[in-house]
This record gives C-alpha cells, sequence and structure tokens, in this order.
C-alpha cells in the first residue's frame, strides 16, 4: 500500500462514531508523553506571565506545542510580535505537508469537512493516521479520532497544569518525552520496503540530528522531509536500486 | 507584545490554523506526478525526523539506544504501537538505573 498513489480512497465510508472511536483509542498510548509536556507548557507559560485565560486559550486555538513553547519563551524576551509570528509560522509549515500528504487518502465523495479536520492535524494524529491509511484501515473519521484525542488529552492536562500549578508532581526527570521518538519509531519501521526508504529515513534522521543542535523541532521536521522527500523522488525518478 | 497579548495570541492561531488547512486546499487540486513521488516519502522523512534527534537528547544517548533497539524488535515482531512504548520505556528506565 505504500506505493498506491491514493488509490484507495474511494474504499473508505464516511466517519462513523465507530471510525471516530477507532482514531481516538489508537492515541491512547501517546497521553503517556502528551499529559506531562502539556502539563509542564502550562507551568512554563504561567510563570513567564501569561494568565490562566491565556495560557488556556494557546492549547484550544493555537494547538501546537513547539510553537507554544516558543510562544512562552519569545514572550520573555520581550521580542516584537513579527518575529515571534514568523517563529509560529516556521514552527508548523511542517503541517502544509502533512496535508497534503494525507488528502490523498481521504474520499473526493463524500466530502469530509477539511476545515474541520485541518485543526486537529499534529504530527501525532497524522502519523497515526497516515500509517492507518497505508495498512487500509484508514479514514476520515479515524483522522478526526486521533486528532480530537490528543485534543483533549492536551487541553485537559494545559487546564490541569494551569489551574494546579506547582502542587503537580515534578515528573521531569522521568524522561516521558521518550513516548514520542519511540511512537514514532514504530511508526516508521514498518515503512521500509526498499533500499530507498532506508536511505531516505537513514539521511533525514541524520540530517535531523545535526539540524536538531541549532533549531527547533518543527524547522528541522520541515527541513529534513523537504530534502529527503526531494531525494527520495529524484532518485525513484532514475530507476536507481530502490 | 506585552501590550498586545490577545491580539499575538489570535495571530498565531489564525498563522497555525493556516498552514494546517493550506495543504487540504492544496491537495484539491491535480497533483503532478514528482509530487506524488515526493508525498510518498513524506512519512519516512518526516518519521525519521521526529525519531533520531529525540534518541540522541539530554545526555543519557545509550539508554535511548538500547530502548529504541528493544521498541523495535517488539513493533517488527508484533505490530503494536503501544508495545514499542511499553517495551522502550522499560528498557531506557532499566538502563538509566543501571547505567
Amino acid at each position: 500500500m505504500v506505493t498506491g498513489e491514493g488509490d484507495e480512497s474511494g474504499a473508505i465510508g464516511k466517519p462513523t462514531l465507530q471510525e471516530i472511536r477507532r482514531g481516538a483509542v489508537a492515541l491512547l498510548p501517546l497521553w503517556l508523553g502528551i499529559i506531562p509536556f502539556a502539563a509542564a507548557y502550562a507551568l512554563l507559560a504561567r510563570t513567564s506571565g501569561l494568565s490562566p485565560a491565556q495560557t488556556v486559550a494557546l492549547s484550544l486555538f493555537v494547538f501546537a506545542g513547539s510553537a507554544q513553547l516558543a510562544f512562552v519563551r519569545v514572550g520573555q524576551e520581550n521580542a516584537g510580535i513579527f518575529s515571534l509570528l514568523l517563529t509560529v509560522l516556521l514552527l508548523n509549515l511542517r503541517h502544509v505537508l502533512y496535508a497534503l500528504s494525507i488528502d490523498r487518502h481521504l474520499p473526493r465523495r463524500p466530502r469530509p469537512p477539511r476545515p474541520v479536520l485541518a485543526h486537529f492535524l499534529t504530527d501525532e494524529a497524522y502519523g497515526m493516521s497516515i500509517r492507518a491509511f497505508m495498512d487500509g484501515k484508514g479514514s476520515a473519521g479515524f483522522l478526526f479520532g486521533a486528532g480530537l484525542s490528543l485534543f483533549v488529552c492536551f487541553n485537559l492536562a494545559t487546564l490541569g497544569g494551569t489551574l494546579l500549578g506547582g502542587v503537580l508532581p515534578d515528573t521531569g526527570g522521568f524522561g516521558l518525552e521518550m513516548v514520542f521518538p519511540l511512537s514514532f519509531l514504530a511508526l516508521l519501521l514498518p515503512l521500509l520496503r526498499s533500499r530507498l526508504d532506508v536511505a531516505v529515513a537513514l539521511g533525514a534522521g541524520a540530517a535531523a540530528v545535526a539540524l536538531s543542535r541549532v533549531t527547533s523541532g518543527g524547522v528541522t521536521v520541515l527541513a529534513t522531509t523537504i530534502v529527503g522527500g526531494s531525494i527520495g523522488a529524484f532518485l525513484m525518478e532514475r530507476r536507481l536500486p530502490g | 507584545m506585552r501590550d498586545h497579548l490577545w491580539l499575538t495570541i489570535a495571530l498565531a492561531a489564525a498563522i497555525t490554523y493556516l498552514t494546517r488547512v493550506a495543504g487540504f486546499a492544496l491537495g484539491a487540486r491535480t497533483i503532478p506526478p514528482l509530487v506524488q513521488r515526493f508525498l510518498r516519502f513524506v512519512p519516512i522523512a518526516a518519521f525519521a525526523s521526529l525519531t533520531a534527534p529525540g534518541l540522541s537528547a539530554g545526555g543519557e544517548t545509550l539508554p535511548r539506544l538500547l530502548a529504541a533497539v528493544a521498541g523495535a524488535v517488539a513493533v517488527l515482531r508484533f505490530g503494536r504501537l503501544w508495545l514499542c512504548i511499553l517495551v522502550g520505556m522499560t528498557v531506557y528506565w532499566l538502563a538509566r538505573l543501571i547505567g
């Protein structure tokens, strides 16, 4: 299914409650990493001078962890609005690639409400859903459910961190952020079906390690995905060993 | 920025939403074959970029690499994402305790 170019589109029915629940459940294991992350964000936002309402509003309406952390950090330095918004844009541009990538799998008719799906598009929801599509088990409902699952968890934990603040135990030492690389590793490995796939993954991974030392995660993913995808597409075209 | 915090939050939300909705809007057009081939590698490159830096972070590369190897074996053998997390986190914590 990896080589399919959205050919399974027609087979997907309209989002049902069952599909939504499948997507929501698929994302449950990631809650282990999301809860401490969102709570830590809320604490940081509060100590940097955001009001409780502003802290919660960022999670509800921006709903992008790395951009929210940048918002809080850049805000602390009292930098200009323009540089802050430019940072937010750069950190989030990778979403364009995610939406392009997953849109090919969504049915044309009946047309799922893409403007609604868009708000819930995250690294994690994209990852779980594109894999589901590749395995022939994806649907618009699954994508929505996965996105909603993360949204609910992220916002409940933000609310908890905002209201309870310092009462919460400090889980920083547990390394729960390891949940995310492990999750994406699990999503990645079954996709590696040719030498070209492995080469693109190794190249992108190595470039990401180097880039992550000088820039934020969102920019790293954007840059390495554009370069990795281009090299993959170019080599595929040349029909080099793959 | 302090004086315009709510305005800045609203603008950040609008920008973020635009990045999310733009790809869906573009996707409605016909995608050229070269771009389709590019998109085929998007998940692979993105997942690799979301994995690799986290495995070398925090000055504890060895426990994290061991966790990744154990998680990889678990997911390749049983095909369950939650098992990769469970096995990986267990090995990670054990390796940190011992190391």
